[in-house]
């Protein structure tokens, strides 16, 4: 058994930052008087993360849920974050989306640097998270697997920009219009 | 005809038969733990001791006055305990899948031998 070094995981020099320290004896139940919140800093994109995956599959939440046994209401506060599934849930989620524990939790942590660094996911990163998975037929699967979801996370985070820009060019038009 | 399909509860009745992988998880957890103190790994995980001490497996143990205390399996973590137990063992949940299997075939050794 091999506890990973402080250089392959970037999540665990976050226990060096006095702010996730703060937050994270809040969560404990420490301090009493701020609300907690129940979402941990590396737990932030794990609804996006299976909303991801339900959306590349094209299944609707009702299937999804009778699926894997989940109630639909259940599934719909996992996947916007107001609650974390339990081990068991989630690995049923999981399945039916073809992908064991260890495969969504790698696919999280992309997601995690796609939204922390805003950019475009750099192979070293991806193969970084790669390199967690033995056989070949895994890694290639899961690299296609992952590519997909950068891909289509690209796409909505793309076409929401896309809206925002034209609203407030639309505004700023409009602005224009009424002044002259 | 339309096959009949099984209903929430009847599916969720039968998930929870099925053997789960996260049975060896409170072994593993004692595992990470390894001669640490469960004080040290309260604190620095932020967790509660007695808590730390829940989530762990804990064998059986006789006292030299005859006395024993049963054997108790541990419980079920929540994803975010987890997590931040993980984070303070420095090991990915990427990699919790591998320790489970690990421990999973120890213990089928275990019985084999």
């Amino acid at each position: 058994m091999r506890p990973c070094s402080a250089e392959e995981l970037d999540d665990t020099q976050e226990l060096n930052d006095p702010l996730w320290r703060r937050d994270h004896r809040q969560d404990a139940g420490d301090n009493s008087e701020e609300p907690s919140s129940d979402i941990r800093p590396g737990l932030k994109n794990l609804g996006p993360a299976l909303l991801v995956l339900r959306g590349m599959l094209q299944l609707s939440a009702g299937e999804a849920a009778r699926r894997s046994g989940v109630g639909k209401s259940q599934l719909s506060k996992y996947e916007t974050g107001k609650e974390l599934p339990k081990l068991p849930s989630l690995q049923r989620v999981v399945e039916i989306y073809g992908l064991d524990l260890a495969g969504f939790f790698a696919l999280v942590r992309v997601l995690d640097r796609i939204s922390a660094k805003r950019s475009a996911l750099l192979p070293s990163l991806e193969l970084e998270v790669l390199g967690q998975f033995t056989t070949p037929a895994e890694e290639q699967a899961l690299s296609e697997l992952t590519a997909a979801v950068v891909r289509f996370f690209h796409a909505k985070f793309e076409a929401r920009v896309q809206a925002a820009l034209e609203s407030s060019t639309r505004k700023a038009r409009e602005r224009r219009g009424a002044d002259e | 005809m339309s096959k009949k399909v099984p209903s929430v509860r009847a599916r969720r009745r039968s998930a929870s038969q099925e053997p789960c992988i996260f049975a060896y998880l409170p072994r593993v957890l004692r595992q990470l733990r390894g001669t640490r103190t469960g004080a040290e790994v309260a604190r620095g995980s932020g967790l509660a001791q007695a808590h730390l001490y829940q989530l762990e497996d804990r064998p059986v143990r006789y006292y030299p006055t005859g006395r024993s205390r049963p054997a108790r399996p541990g419980k079920l973590p929540s994803l975010g305990t987890l997590d931040a137990l993980l984070r303070y063992y420095g090991v990915s949940l990427c990699q919790l899948n591998k320790l489970l299997l690990e421990a999973e075939e120890a213990s089928r050794g275990d019985l084999e031998g």
